[in-house]
Order: structure tokens, then sequence, then C-alpha cells
């Protein structure tokens, strides 16, 4: 699913270069339940920011889903956003003036080839899925943090991705908020067959995954099942 | 994107931050309205004032003046100004129709008005002879013709004989039913009877008999198709010469003021003789068609002359004309049409009405068909001509023009033509004073000026103040467009900065909708289109403003104007595309403004904003 190999970033700011991946080497199976771990600045967020397509200024190859990001143009690039990938953020980043119907179906905008039929009745199924049904017409001020997790966890499932990328999705929320933000997305992976990577600092999340990559120094320190 | 999701998006937006762009779109709505209001006022004023003197296309020009030794002359002789310049005046390029000027060169003086002021007004009188065909398009207008003819449709048609049968304001009309009085109609060439006391008071073709212009007979027939030679009206015993008349077999085969004499049975159509039977009908008040009789019949049918004689007097639409104020005789004739200037009625208002005591005229249905009496041949001011060569006739008020004369009487050139011609000779009635030139558009106009000076003419005082005027307009238009685009120049900077700070504020959301699936160019189409439809928000109210104001102006001028006539009920002229031209001005500077905030939005890195 996932194939990177020799993948250097480095940021730039006022003329110092930090340096954040530094030769990456990675594979991830179709299907897997991902976890990254390392310490802040370490690059776990970096990494999935390349595989999501939303970065684009690196050295190495990164093939996601059997496309080659590097070289894309904004539109290819923003297609291959739109239909391989999906992201699950620590804020949720909500649209606070829509209702979470209407955030969960935001990317029917740009749905230009109308993959997704009924996007109205695929929200609400959604929704229904993380237990939200009756809140579609709820303003995301309205809702908790672990519901608001839950809407944006549907807002990513919405166009029927092959790859989920969650960034410290339990980072925002309590212990039984968090419980339940995992739940949903292992359960609905699992049912949808999707690739998911988590980026995490909880060892409870990482213990829940397939796998856990650890990740120090822009490098893949060690990989294995979750003990 | 489809353009349905993006409207959608773009109309949310809009909503959401609705008192943002509504306080940033103020200097839009401000500018759009002052443009459309001077646009509209500036179209208005050439359309509806400055065009009723001059249009455009049309220019008035008069032979050039020039100082020699401290005396004024023309660069043109009066004897060059003949029918032949006005052929080489038609002759030149982009001029499409020429229509010459004559003045009055006789002594005149009118008096009446008695029915509206209480007593009559005297005063010196000047004529202007005009076109009919230059004044018809003006003098409907300001009749309200089209209202008037609007109104018509909606009631059935009454058939009559006589005016008489008909409403009041209604007369009895060729087909035999009643309709509303058109005056304008009335402004025609035809005149019924030519005077003369000698052949060179005559067109060239013409013999002065029996004191009237007639063709004479050649060889006992007549060259013109329905015709026929008979012995000259009027003319008693043997050797009365043989005129050619138009032939007719009723009454209503004949003009206004003629007679079908000869019928039943083919006859000709001559003009009806009369006689005041007061001299102080003369001078007086008194209506010409009251005192005056015919001398050709009589209304029992006996002989005329005889004591049983029941006297008849001339027919409807005519007045006894006395054609020398001696003998008291003349013919039936219809009276004068007259168009006045609606400058002369100012003046009245501002001036003689107060002085003089009067009631301020308004409106033209208070001196339409208003009939006075001109003394030809007599003045107020200079020797009168002998008693035998001084006529009376009858005026009527038909309708008045930015083209008539200021102080006088403009008429149809004919009766002047014939007028000058009996009182002063064929010379005087060879020869124009002024042109109006009209081409088919402004352009060619200066070109065509330019020429016109080079033969010896300038433009006349009405159409020089008249191009002024519409210059010093084309100048306050630019004056005030080039306001309005500096007061949307500085709306849009505005605008620049409330989209700076609305995209700041969405930066989060754009990264969302970037991860989405939307590209730079979704994001820059939506908020160019939040300033197409701020734009076209503001420029709608930018035009609804100044459509109020227009009409606020409009009635501020209808209160403030009291004692000007004929002015215009609406000064604006709003064309449709000055309406779309406002709009794309407004959605234009909108979308100028957003220009770079909406690249910056484009460019936001949702990498960045996303992942904290």
């Amino acid at each position: 699913m996932i194939r990177i190999q020799g993948l250097h970033k480095t940021y730039v700011d006022s003329e110092v270069e930090t340096p954040v991946l530094r030769g990456l080497e990675l594979e991830v199976r179709s299907g897997e339940l991902l976890a990254l771990v390392g310490k802040s600045g370490s690059g776990k967020s970096t990494l999935l920011n390349v595989i999501g397509g939303l970065d684009q200024d690196y050295q190495g190859d990164v093939e996601v889903a059997g496309v080659t990001l590097r070289g894309l143009d904004d539109r290819a690039l923003s297609r291959f956003r739109h239909e391989t990938v999906s992201y699950v953020f620590q804020l949720f980043h909500l649209l606070p003036h829509l209702t979470v119907l209407e955030n969960v179906r935001l990317a029917a905008w740009f749905d230009d080839e109308a993959r997704i039929a009924a996007p109205d009745a695929r929200a609400l199924e959604l929704l229904d899925r993380v237990g939200l049904a009756d809140r579609a017409a709820s303003r995301p001020g309205q809702l908790s943090g672990g519901e608001k997790q839950r809407v944006a966890i549907a807002r990513a499932l919405f166009t029927r991705p092959r790859l989920l990328l969650a960034d410290e999705p339990t980072g925002a929320l309590d212990t039984e908020h968090g419980a339940s933000v995992l739940n949903a997305i292992t359960e609905l992976s699992r049912a949808d067959g999707l690739t998911v990577i988590v980026v995490t600092h909880d060892d409870h999340v990482a213990s829940r995954c397939d796998r856990v990559v650890r990740i120090s120094d822009g490098r893949v320190v060690s990989s294995g099942g979750a003990s | 994107m489809k353009a349905s999701s993006a409207w959608s998006v773009i109309v949310q937006n809009v909503r959401r931050n609705r008192r943002a762009f509504a306080l940033s779109s103020v200097g839009i709505v401000v500018g759009v309205s002052t443009f459309v209001f001077f646009i509209a006022l500036s179209s208005g004023v050439k359309e509806r004032v400055l065009n009723r003197i001059y249009p455009v296309n049309q220019i008035e020009v008069e032979p050039a003046m020039v100082q020699v030794m401290g005396v004024s002359k023309t660069v043109l002789s009066a004897d060059e100004l003949d029918e032949g310049m006005v052929e080489s005046l038609r002759a030149l390029p982009a001029v499409t129709a020429v229509y010459p000027k004559m003045r009055s060169r006789l002594q005149a003086r009118l008096w009446g008005g008695k029915s509206l002021f209480g007593h009559a007004l005297r005063t010196e009188a000047f004529f202007d002879g005009l076109e009919a065909s230059l004044l018809a398009e003006e003098l409907q207008e300001v009749e309200g013709v089209a209202q008037k003819r609007s109104r018509d449709q909606s009631r059935t048609a009454k058939s009559c004989k006589r005016d008489d049968e008909c409403a009041l304001g209604d007369e009895c009309r060729a087909d035999g039913t009643c309709g509303r009085i058109e005056y304008w109609s009335r402004f025609a060439d035809a005149q019924a009877v030519s005077y003369c006391s000698e052949d060179t008071h005559c067109p060239e073709a013409l013999r002065c008999i029996q004191g009237v212009c007639r063709a004479p007979c050649e060889q006992g027939a007549c060259a013109g198709s329905g015709q026929r030679c008979v012995a000259a009206p009027g003319c008693g015993g043997g050797g009365c010469p043989a005129v050619c008349l138009p032939a007719c077999s009723s009454d209503r085969g004949c003009g206004a003021g003629e007679a079908c004499v000869g019928s039943p049975g083919p006859g000709t159509c001559q003009a009806i003789p009369c006689r005041l039977t007061r001299r102080d009908a003369l001078w007086s008040d008194l209506p010409a068609d009251v005192v005056g009789e015919r001398t050709d019949r009589c209304a029992n049918g006996v002989e005329f002359g005889s004591e049983a004689c029941v006297k008849e007097s001339c027919p409807e639409t005519t007045t006894c004309a006395t054609s020398d104020v001696t003998s008291l005789s003349g013919f039936c004739e219809p009276p004068i049409p007259v168009v006045l200037s609606p400058f002369l009625i100012e003046v009245f208002n501002t001036s003689v009405a107060s002085a003089l005591g009067f009631q301020p005229l308004d409106g033209v249905q208070a001196l339409l068909g208003v009939r006075f009496k001109i003394h030809l041949g007599a003045s107020y001011f200079s020797n009168a001509l002998p008693q035998d060569r001084q006529a009376v006739r009858v005026g009527e008020v038909i309708g008045f023009s930015s083209k008539a004369l200021d102080f006088g009487l403009t008429v149809p050139i004919e009766h002047v033509r014939s007028l000058n011609r009996r009182f002063m000779g064929r010379e005087a009635a060879s020869t124009y004073d002024t042109f109006v030139l009209e081409t088919a558009g402004n352009e060619d106009m200066s070109g065509l000026i330019a020429a016109l000076e080079a033969r010896g003419f300038e433009l006349s005082r009405k159409s020089r103040d008249a191009r002024k005027a519409a210059d010093l307009l084309f100048i306050l238009t630019l004056v005030f467009g080039f306001i309005s685009l500096v007061i949307v120049g500085i709306a849009a900077v505005n605008i620049t900065h409330t989209f700076l700070v609305i995209v700041s504020e969405r930066r989060y959301e754009i990264g969302v909708l970037r991860a989405l699936g939307a590209t730079r160019g979704d994001i820059r189409r939506i908020v160019l289109g939040e300033a197409v439809l701020v734009g076209l928000v503001g420029g709608a109210l930018g035009v609804g403003i100044a459509f109020l104001a227009s009409s606020l102006a409009n009635w501020a001028a209808s209160q403030a104007l009291t004692g000007v006539p004929f002015k215009p009920d609406d000064f604006f002229v709003y064309d449709p595309m000055i309406l779309v031209a406002a709009l794309a001005f407004s959605i234009i500077f909108c979308v100028l403004g957003a220009w770079v905030p909406a690249r910056r939005a484009s460019r936001v890195d949702p990498a960045r904003v996303l992942v904290t």
C-alpha cells in the first residue's frame, strides 16, 4: 500500500535548516493498522503529511496506493487527496458554521465525478455508524470533544478512501472519549478494509494497532507488533 | 469543483460574513450610485433638454459676421442664400437633410389673449418660417399626442359631421369620427390664398388676378391634371382672364376655406370670399368668424345681396381674413398655425406676469388653440404700409418648440414666403436667413462645421449655445465619472483589506478543504466568486439608490421650477447599457480588490495550518 525509500525532509526557517526526516524507509501493507510513535519533533506528523500528499517538499520516493506522489501537479494531488486518502486531526477542524451532516458531506463539493451518488444518505449512514445520526442537524459547537472527533472520522470516511491518516486523534480527549474514538477508528477501518496510520504518544492507542513503528531522529528505529 | 457546489459555498460564505462585506462595500454602493446618477442625469439633460434645442446630429448655421471698419457685415451676401445654396449644402458629405429658415421682412403687430388675461396683449410681431417636418416630432412630444392616442383607443369613436357634435377637446376628423384634437398636425405649409396686388407678389409661374395669385390657363387649357380652366373667380363682366383651379364635385373634395363652385356637376375649388361686418372687428378681440360673413352665397339659398338673404358665416375651422383693411373683404381661411418658444412662456411667467399682475401660465393645454389677430403691414415702432396694403389675419397657437423664435412667432415657411413676397416682392421670398443641417450621427459634425466655416457660415447663437452646453455636460460627466472611479477605487482597497482579514480567519477551513480535495484554483474561485457576489449586490444597491435619488431630484425640480413651463417630468434617462455597465463596474472593482487575498488563500499550506 505504501512504499517509502530514502525520505529526507528539511525545514528551513530564517536560513536555519532543521532536518526532520533523514533517509526514512517504510512499507505498509494494505489493510494494516499502523501506529507511528516517537518523541515530539521526531518527524511523525511530517511523515504523515508527506504520505497524505499535503507536503511535497521532500527528497526520496513515496508511493501510495500505486501512485508516485513526487512530481504530481496540484490538480492530480488534490484528486489523490480526495479519492485515496483522508485525515483525522487532533483538533478535529470541523467547520463551525455548517451542521454535522454538512461537515460530513463536505468532500462532496469536490466530487466532480459524482463518485458518491447520494451524498446526504452516505453522510447519514456514516453518522449512524459513529452513533451520531441523531445529531445530524446540530452545529459542531453543540457537541462534546469525543463527538466532534467521531464526526471528523465520519467525514474522513465519506469518500471511501483507501488510506486513513490520523494525527493524535485522541490527543485532545479524555480517556473515556479517547476510547470511543479509538473504537470507532479500529472498527470502521477493519469493516471497510482500510489501511490506517495513527500518529500517537499514547501507549494504549499503540497497543490496539497491528504494528508499531517507532521513529527517532527522522528514521525508523523499530518496527514490530504491539506489545 | 462543480459550479453549483461553488455557488452554494460562495453564498454560504457571503452570508456568514455579511456584516464585514456590508461595511466594506459601502464605497462600492456610493461609487456606483454616483456613477449611475450622473450618467443618467447627463443622458436625460442631453436627450430631454439639449436635444429639444438641437439634437446632437443637427446644427443651425447662419452667414458669418466680419468687422469692416467697425461695422459688422456678413461674409455671404443675401442673394447667395437662395434655393441654390440649399442644394449645395445638401450636397455636402455627411449631410442627410437641410431645412432652410426664412425670417419675416415685413412689419406686423399682434393683439389678443383677452380670454386668458382679462384684456388683450399687444406687441410687435416677428416671424420665422420653418419646415413642418423639422418640428413635427417635438410638437407631438410636447402635446402628448401618444398619450392622447392611447386614451382614444379605450373608447368607441363617435360619428360626426361638425366639431360641435364632438365633446370638448375633440374635433370631427376627415373620417367622420370624433377624436382628440391634435394641434401639431395643423403646422402645415398648405395655404388657401396667396394675396397680391401685382404680379411680383406672386411666384414666377403665377399672376396676380383679382387680388389673388393664380395660374393662368395656357390657350384655354391647364397643364396640371385634375385642374379645370375657368373664368377667374370674383371677376364680373367680359375680359376676365381664365385661370386653372382644382377640379371637384363637392365641397368635401376641396381644402379648408374653399367651396366647390359649379357643383353639382364638374366644379372647381375656389376660395370662399367674405367680408367683415364691423370695422372694429379688425382691432378688437371680436372673433372674426362671428363678425365675418360669406359674400358668395346666402344660408337660405337666395341670391346674395337680396333682402331675404340670411347671412352665412365662414365654414368651420376658418375665419374671415381680410386682404386689406379698407375694404374689410377677404377670404375664409384657416388661422395661421403658430409655434411659440417655451422660453417666451418662461419670460412671461417669471417677469411679465408679476409685473402686469397676470396669472402665470403652465402646461400646454392653457395656450393650445388660443387665437389672436395679426395686423400685417403695420407696426408700433416704424411706418406702416398704406392702408390698402395692410391686412389682418388670425393666428392660432398650435404648439411649442425650443427651435422656435424666442421672441416671436414661428410659422410654416410657406406662410412667411407668401407674406414676404406679397409685402416685399419676390426677392424677399427667395432668400433664406439660416439653415438647419442634419447628419446621420454626431461623429460627422466636427468635419461638417469646418466645411461650413470655410464656406462663410458660422453656428447660430442657439446652436452654438447648445453645443457649448453639450460640451460642458460632457466635461461634467467625465468629472463625475472620475469621482465615481476614485470612490470605487478606494472601496476596492477596503474590499482587499476585508478579504485579507477573512482569508486569514478562514485558514484552517481552507486547509480542511484542501485536504478534502480542493485545488488551489477551487479556493481562488471561491474567494473571487464571493467578490463577484458582493459586487453584484453592491452594484444593484447602488443602482437602486441612484433610482431613488433621481426620483427625489425630479420631485425637487418639480417643486422648485414651478415657473418654468415644459420642463421634463423626468430629467434622467436610464439606458439599460448604463445599468449593465454599472454592475460590471462594481463587480470588476470587487474582483480586483479580492485578487490578492484570493491568491493568498489559494497558497495556504494545509500541512502547516492543520497539523499543530
